[in-house]
């Protein structure tokens, strides 16, 4: 691990039962009086965009509400929302939804920071330089930890490709993370972001860029998300396993923002922009298969069993301080399959490509994109045509 | 070190690195020919593609085209659009202007020597936010491949290249 490293994580951290009652305070606080609140049509005919207008309405805060943002949005929906920020005379965002919903966000608030350029221009590393507008972000699943990130995926529409913008500028001012508004997100989508989660701290925790801080972001938030994931999946109201859950999510959110990920996102970026695999649906499939791949070829070997007090308490304890390095690498590369079978088996997460429409004859532009796509970098061997290609094969059936 | 040893040891670096940056092109010309690994990566890039390499606050600089053939020019300052910025994607309304697609742009003099002598890796680089980059990520991700094949034919033996941890293979 290096020593020399940055770790960036300003974002004011509001948490709890009741949180979202203090939106109006934080409005003041960040000097906005007129937001554009985002978030997506689902989000509105759930009604849970409509717990976070009642506060607003309740405070009579005036806004403006944008609630058109796809679930993988692009270019264009970014840029159509700065053109709407300015038109509406707005001063500041507050993003209620999902990492699309706030990573849209984050892409109107860069444009608007740097005179209403189109974010496609601004892709790379610490490019920005200049503050966004005030921003709160509001979680409504815990999985991409969007609200504590430097980091910005949109789709671009014209190439099908996943694309990343990494500042320090990007993250939001605020996250309000309440459980009442993760407490109706269905078993199989709380599932799915959950492992999203889940694969944020696994490869933050291995990524080139770790450190010793991101590395305690990821351990906790292991911890957080392994022992509150299944509660919140079968009593989905129970609000102090919602609240672990989106914490854990956040922790992870911080730790992979600063440490970067690997070979799951890689591959996931791709099966989504060529394939339109929703990102938490990819992250799930693919990281026991990674993780699999990897201790076949010795990497991480010895890494991934630290983990394994964290992720699976019980099954550490059982095995005892005397089991080997192997024995703990595979027993938590076996507990992450063990627990996808879980949600494949009693919420319906789908376990394979096929079973979600991928063609066989796609896989090669899948690995060539993930090949190249911006996480690779971060992996800590070479992300070669031939490894992408076979653990696309083990996931495909 | 005393200050007039240290301005010495930092001219030697910048000098060393301007010589560097003037050969770029020249280098990954030639070593295409001896690299499968090199040859590949440039063979991502479309002709016409321009890269730039800066260290900030310093007058070191360098932008190479993809020519036709495979190889690699150097672009004079003079032939640079200067209506649209580095990396950005955007056109420029000067036709014959050259636009640079993709910038890396080291923090400093130290981190530059430290990757073209072989201390850091450009992996490790990045992993310490040694620069900055603007353009579209798989040209950055396929550069990082290029430079760091090449690097390793020159600097193999150097303690940061001989760590397990990230290889070209």
């Amino acid at each position: 691990m290096s020593t020399a490293f940055e770790f960036h994580c300003p974002t004011k951290i509001v948490c709890g039962k009741h949180a979202l009652e203090k939106l109006p305070d934080e409005l003041v606080m960040t000097g906005m009086s007129h937001p554009l609140v985002m978030t997506d049509a689902g989000l509105m005919k759930l009604g849970v965009a409509a717990k976070l207008t009642d506060v607003l309405d309740a405070a009579d805060v005036t806004y403006d509400l944008f609630s058109d943002v796809p679930p993988d949005s692009s270019m264009d929906v970014v840029n159509q929302v700065a053109h709407l920020y300015v038109e509406k005379g707005c001063d500041g965002f507050v993003a209620i939804g999902g990492g699309s919903v706030i990573d849209t966000t984050k892409g109107a608030a860069a444009s608007l920071a740097c005179n209403g350029v189109d974010f496609a221009t601004l892709q790379g590393s610490e490019i920005l330089t200049d503050n966004l507008p005030p921003f709160i972000a509001v979680p409504t699943t815990a999985g991409t930890g969007s609200e504590v990130t430097l980091v910005a995926v949109v789709k671009d529409t014209q190439t099908h490709a996943k694309l990343s913008f990494t500042s320090y500028k990007l993250l939001p001012h605020v996250a309000i993370l309440d459980p009442a508004l993760t407490a109706s997100l269905p078993p199989k989508l709380t599932s799915t972001t959950g492992m999203d989660a889940l694969t944020h701290a696994i490869e933050a925790y291995t990524s080139t860029q770790k450190n010793p801080v991101s590395d305690a972001f990821a351990v906790k938030a292991i911890e957080l998300i392994a022992s509150n994931l299944t509660t919140a999946c079968t009593t989905p109201d129970n609000l102090d396993a919602r609240t672990n859950l989106a914490l854990g999510s956040l922790m992870a959110g911080a730790a992979f923002s600063n440490a970067m990920v690997g070979i799951v996102h890689s591959l996931g970026h791709s099966l989504g922009g060529l394939c339109g695999i929703p990102h938490g649906q990819a992250m799930m499939m693919l990281l026991p298969h990674c993780v699999r791949y990897n201790l076949k070829h010795g990497i991480h070997a010895g890494e991934y069993g630290k983990l394994l007090p964290y992720l699976a308490p019980a099954k550490a304890e059982e095995l005892g301080h005397q089991a080997s390095k192997e024995v703990l690498d595979q027993a938590v590369c076996d507990t992450l399959f063990a627990m996808n079978t879980y949600f494949h088996d009693n919420f319906g997460a789908p376990l394979t490509l096929k079973d979600l429409g991928v063609k066989h004859e796609d896989l090669p532009a899948v690995a060539k994109q993930a090949r190249y796509d911006g996480s690779a970098l971060y992996n800590s061997v070479e992300v070669t045509l031939e490894m992408a290609q076979e653990i696309l094969e083990a996931v495909y059936e | 070190m005393n200050t007039r040893t240290q301005h010495h040891a930092r001219g030697i670096k910048a000098l060393y690195v301007r010589i560097l940056l003037i050969l770029l092109p020249v280098l990954l010309s030639v070593f295409r020919h001896v690299s499968k690994r090199i040859r590949t990566e440039i063979g991502y890039f479309p002709d016409g593609f321009t890269f730039m390499l800066s260290v900030r606050g310093k007058d070191l600089a360098c932008a190479c085209q993809k020519t036709a053939s495979g190889s690699f020019r150097r672009v004079k300052p003079s032939e640079i659009a200067s209506d649209v910025e580095p990396g950005s994607g955007l056109a420029s309304a000067n036709p014959s202007a050259v636009t640079i697609d993709y910038v890396i742009d080291f923090r400093s003099l130290n981190y530059a020597f430290d990757c073209f002598s072989g201390g850091l890796t450009l992996t490790a680089a990045f992993a310490q936010r040694a620069f900055s980059t603007r353009g579209s990520n798989d040209y950055g991700v396929a550069l990082t491949y290029m430079f760091s094949a090449l690097l390793r034919m020159f600097f193999g033996w150097r303690a940061a290249w001989r760590k397990p941890a990230y290889s070209s293979n």
